[in-house]
């Protein structure tokens, strides 16, 4: 009996120098239960040579070789991978939109605000909290995650139109309509993710994602929103079914791919119609301030105006150097004299107030909050096409990067998630300097990294380092076991090998 | 056999079982053994990492099953991208077997190792 336990615990002994090797703990478990199995299917097989007892468990070990050189490779295979380079590129955006932000407030002759600062700083740590623990919690949550965030957004919508239907519309200016903005944002990995999960239950993958992706959208269908988040939905659509078409061609699905890519497009069809009519009838004239914002605009707080201008400025901007304009042009530009007719001399008037002391400047000319929502345009005006093509080198470099981040990830739920983040990022960007230069679609969105703005800074770090996570744990999540990391310890030891005393 | 050899055809021999059928450590272990008559008798500790390569690359993919006897067992099955490794893998094979037999002139080249061209 004495013989028979110890050599038990030369079998723990063995698992324990094994699974010491493993950095990563929280795999530990897993390697030491299959290894265990192991050794006792080698026990029996002695035992049926007649080999018995301590033997037989000695000799079964004695098989599987040295426990450090076996745990030293596992570790090499099953390692955490570190992805400096990826958070850098989003960390060098950051600081591009800090530089933006302090450059454009300094030059306007505002004061500095340091609310603004502050959350490009927090951004940074809530990327590297999330590049740290994003895709364990994320593989562990998805399911509560996902239900939670359609829980606030349908209490959003239920307040607005309770605020509606009592006309007691003060009740919605306490609302954050960024928020709303960064909500349906924020599903996109978690829907994604969520059909993932239940991509063998046949049509449930595609039918889910075609009801949470129609209830975004009739969410948003109502009074303002229906405008305000144009940009969103279309980020939302593209990206979830950018995705769920990867894990078609993927075959990621049960069904043929056949099958797959017809109910695909029918779910598609369906959600486009439901798009367009969220636009409340809207459609025409959205897209006609889309390309041809001269049909639709009628005054110069108009959106469609902003466009014309800023298109209108661009064209006269230098390839280095800020946009020379002459007394006359600027004060034209600023009243809206050179594109409107009809301007009367009370139009004139009240434009001209916005001109600063010592004369016209860019600034003044401007939209309304150009500094955030033209900040790309403004910098051509203000430096010249140079430093846009600098920037758009930068900005492509580091969604290379991500996008080569990507590819190298083999865990099909890392890649798939990781996938959805970095297109929903990179959407942005392009919906984003489209607006820029005189193209806008819907409202304004936000660039990622780079425009300020709390819940589009907070959103996009957490999409940036969930794909960073993703790749940072590749190795240590692997297929189908993602409830591995779920830390199940009751099961420490199986079979016949208990732990020592 | 040489040490450098067999390593990289283990994983290619790996592959192939669990393309026969879904199997787990120990079994993969036995089946190698038996049908290379115990030429590929390696310490059985030394065929996990080759599997977690495999499963981290993406070849093959695992899942538990609980076997007749009660015991929880880790089963491997290969994936689409396995399945393409092998048959790429396959085909170096069988160009290298061919190549080395030219040159050292045995009698059984543009015979295919596992059964796959």
């Amino acid at each position: 009996m004495e013989q028979q336990h110890g050599a038990l615990n030369e079998v723990n002994s063995f698992l324990d120098d094994v699974t010491q090797q493993i950095q990563y703990k929280p795999i530990r478990n897993e390697i030491r239960k299959e290894l265990a199995a192991h050794i006792e299917d080698r026990k029996e097989e002695y035992e049926h040579y007649g080999i018995h007892g301590p033997e037989a468990w000695r000799k079964a070990l004695a098989a599987m070789g040295d426990a450090v050189e076996v745990g030293i490779q596992l570790n090499e295979i099953r390692k955490v991978q570190k992805n400096s380079l990826s958070v850098l590129f989003v960390i060098a955006l950051t600081v591009i939109g800090m530089i933006g932000t302090i450059r454009t407030e300094v030059s306007s002759g505002f004061y500095i605000r340091y609310t603004d600062l502050f959350y490009f700083f927090f951004g940074v740590i809530i990327l590297l909290i999330t590049y740290h623990f994003g895709y364990q919690f994320f593989a562990k949550n998805c399911k509560k995650i996902l239900y939670a965030l359609l829980s606030v957004l349908l209490l959003y919508f239920l307040f607005i139109l309770v605020s509606v239907y009592f006309e007691n519309y003060s009740l919605i200016s306490f609302l954050n309509t960024s928020l709303a903005f960064a909500l349906r944002i924020l599903c996109i990995p978690f829907v994604v993710g969520f059909s993932y999960f239940n991509r063998k239950k046949k049509h449930l993958p595609i039918l889910l994602t075609t009801i949470i992706t129609a209830f975004i959208l009739i969410t948003s269908s109502v009074t303002f929103l229906s405008d305000y988040l144009i940009a969103a939905n279309i980020i939302f659509i593209v990206t979830v079914y950018a995705s769920f078409l990867y894990m078609i061609i993927k075959k990621l699905f049960g069904e043929t791919k056949r099958y797959q890519i017809i109910t695909y497009l029918v779910s598609l069809g369906v959600v486009i119609t439901i798009f367009i009519i969220s636009l409340l009838g809207d459609v025409k004239s959205e897209f006609e301030q889309f390309i041809y914002p001269e049909r639709v605009a009628s005054d110069y707080w108009d959106d469609a105006y902003n466009s014309i201008l800023i298109r209108e400025l661009l064209s006269k901007a230098e390839f280095i150097g800020p946009i020379s304009l002459s007394e006359e042009e600027s004060v034209n530009y600023l009243t809206g004299k050179w594109y409107f007719d009809d301007l009367s001399d009370t139009d004139i008037k009240y434009r001209m107030q916005f001109a600063s002391e010592n004369g016209i400047i860019l600034e003044d000319i401007l939209p309304l909050h150009y500094h955030n929502n033209y900040r790309v345009a403004y910098w051509i005006l203000k430096y010249g096409w140079f430093l846009f093509f600098v920037l758009i080198s930068i900005i492509l470099t580091a969604y290379g990067v991500l996008f080569r981040m990507i590819q190298k990830i083999n865990n099909n739920m890392g890649k798939i998630m990781a996938l959805s983040c970095v297109i929903a990022l990179s959407t942005q960007v392009i919906i984003y300097v489209l607006g820029n230069i005189g193209y806008q679609l819907g409202w304004f969105c936000t660039f990622p990294f780079i425009s300020e703005g709390k819940c589009s800074i907070t959103i996009n770090m957490i999409l940036a380092g969930l794909a960073c996570s993703a790749y940072r744990y590749d190795k240590v999540t692997t297929e189908d076991n993602y409830n591995m990391i779920k830390g199940r310890r009751n099961k420490l030891f199986i079979g016949t090998i208990q732990p020592k005393n | 056999m040489d040490k450098k050899l067999m390593n990289i055809s283990i994983s290619m021999m790996l592959l192939k079982l669990v393309e026969e059928q879904d199997r787990y450590g120990y079994e993969l272990i036995k089946e190698l053994e038996f049908r290379s008559n115990h030429v590929f008798s390696l310490k059985e500790g030394t065929l996990y990492p080759v599997l977690h390569n495999l499963e981290t690359t993406g070849a093959i993919e695992s899942y538990e099953k609980t076997a007749p006897n009660g015991r929880l067992r880790k089963y491997y099955r290969i994936t689409n991208t396995g399945k393409k490794l092998l048959a790429d893998k396959a085909t170096e094979w069988n160009t290298y077997q061919k190549a080395v037999n030219l040159v050292i002139g045995g009698s059984g080249y543009g015979t295919t190792a596992w059964g796959i061209e």
